[in-house]
């Protein structure tokens, strides 16, 4: 006698529900399915039982409309039918980083405090893995970025990316060698440029662009394992960053007016882990009043200005 | 591509039961074969005494600026 027929998603296909609809996250591929919340609790329900046992509560009456339901999935390469689901478990959903810190952002124009003693060396000590410096120019000299290129070459960061300020001294070729001596460096674009010019595709940029205005306003998500379980938990922009305006400021973000210390004054070590500085860290988007309810929350990316509500441990969007 | 050598992995008793191609092995820099399509770049890293320390770049955007949108824009 046969065993019976199990229908399951492939272990990166992971189902969310929202109010009003739900999706399939495809974390190996990038992408998300919107399915509505009656094919949610049916795949809840294949998980635990075999699909014949399943097809007679669900069909209401209409035999093909599971099989119907099936084929669309199989069709899209989100599932198989196995005889032995137990060999086949859901993927770990925990999200774990020993790094104090993922992220920091630095802005800086060599004057308002010293970059190495108060921010690189602290930044080193929490095991930051990644920096964006935003570098203004004003007292800046082609020494000082070759200096800190140099610096950062032994330090544990995985990648840094430079937002640099056009000077005149900042030409193609001394760009693209200061690209080509500093491995670390993931992007290294040139803002405020006399005009576009593309250095190496996808990491050396001149752009005339400012900072002022940064991007486009619509929503952008992100999709792959590490964000996902990420903000199951935490809200994924601001979750383990820190931010130093030009000022030495320590904050969570540039955008944010709060500031919790300044760096020639105190630790940037003993910052970064008071209680206080590390609540946005847990602002998860199951906890955000507008996206709470959306089945894409897990993938939006939001990098807003947050606020609390009268519940506590709730968020909404700041309104600028 | 770099070659670096042209040598062998292997002892005098296994050569002589292998293939003579097997004499003329040619080590390569991962990070210039191509056909890897890796890109990757190695730095170093002092606290893990490493001076093959890869270069990796974030899985999330850094920042409110997001490079793609950066780029490609009108300003």
């Amino acid at each position: 006698m046969n065993s019976p027929d199990y229908f399951l998603l492939y272990a990166h296909n992971v189902p969310v529900r929202g109010r009003d609809g739900s999706a399939i996250y495809d974390l190996r591929g990038g992408r998300i399915i919107r399915i509505n919340n009656r094919c949610f609790d049916l795949l809840a329900t294949l998980k635990e039982k075999p699909i014949d046992d399943v097809r007679d509560g669900y069909s209401f009456g209409d035999p093909a409309a599971l099989d119907q339901c099936l084929k669309t999935l199989l069709d899209q390469n989100l599932g198989f039918i196995t005889e032995t689901p137990q060999f086949f478990p859901e993927l770990n959903l925990n999200w774990v980083l020993p790094n104090v810190l993922h992220t920091a952002i630095v802005e800086h124009n060599f004057d308002h405090y010293d970059l190495y003693r108060h921010v690189l060396k602290p930044l080193d000590r929490l095991l930051c893995r990644h920096i964006e410096f935003r570098i203004h120019t004003e007292t800046a000299t082609a020494d000082d970025l070759l200096k800190l290129a140099h610096f950062l070459s032994d330090q544990t960061v995985k990648s840094v990316s430079y937002l640099i300020q056009y000077a005149p001294f900042l030409t193609p070729r001394f760009v693209e060698d200061l690209y080509e001596q500093s491995p670390k460096t993931d992007h290294l674009i040139i803002y405020s440029a006399p005009h576009f010019a593309e250095i190496k595709p996808q990491k050396v940029y001149f752009v005339p662009r400012s900072l002022e205005k940064p991007g486009s306003e619509s929503a952008r998500y992100v999709i792959n394992t590490q964000y996902f379980t990420e903000a199951l938990r935490h809200n994924p922009y601001y979750n383990r960053k820190v931010a130093v305006d030009r000022y030495g400021r320590i904050k969570n973000c540039l955008q944010l007016a709060t500031t919790y210390g300044n760096v020639a004054l105190d630790s940037l070590s003993d910052v970064v882990q008071q209680p206080d500085f590390q609540e946005l860290w847990f602002s998860a988007p199951d906890c955000i009043l507008e996206v709470q309810d959306s089945p894409l929350r897990y993938g939006l990316y939001l990098p807003y200005a947050l606020e609390k509500t009268d519940h506590p441990g709730q968020y909404q969007i700041a309104r600028s | 591509m770099t070659t670096l050598d042209v040598m062998t992995l292997f002892p005098e008793d296994m050569l002589a039961q292998l293939p003579l191609t097997f004499r003329f092995m040619t080590p390569i820099e991962s990070s210039t074969f191509e056909e890897n399509c890796t890109e990757y770049r190695f730095g170093r890293s002092l606290r893990h005494f490493s001076g093959q320390y890869i270069s990796l770049g974030s899985y999330k955007p850094l920042s409110n600026i997001i490079y793609e949108d950066f780029l490609t824009q009108e300003p």
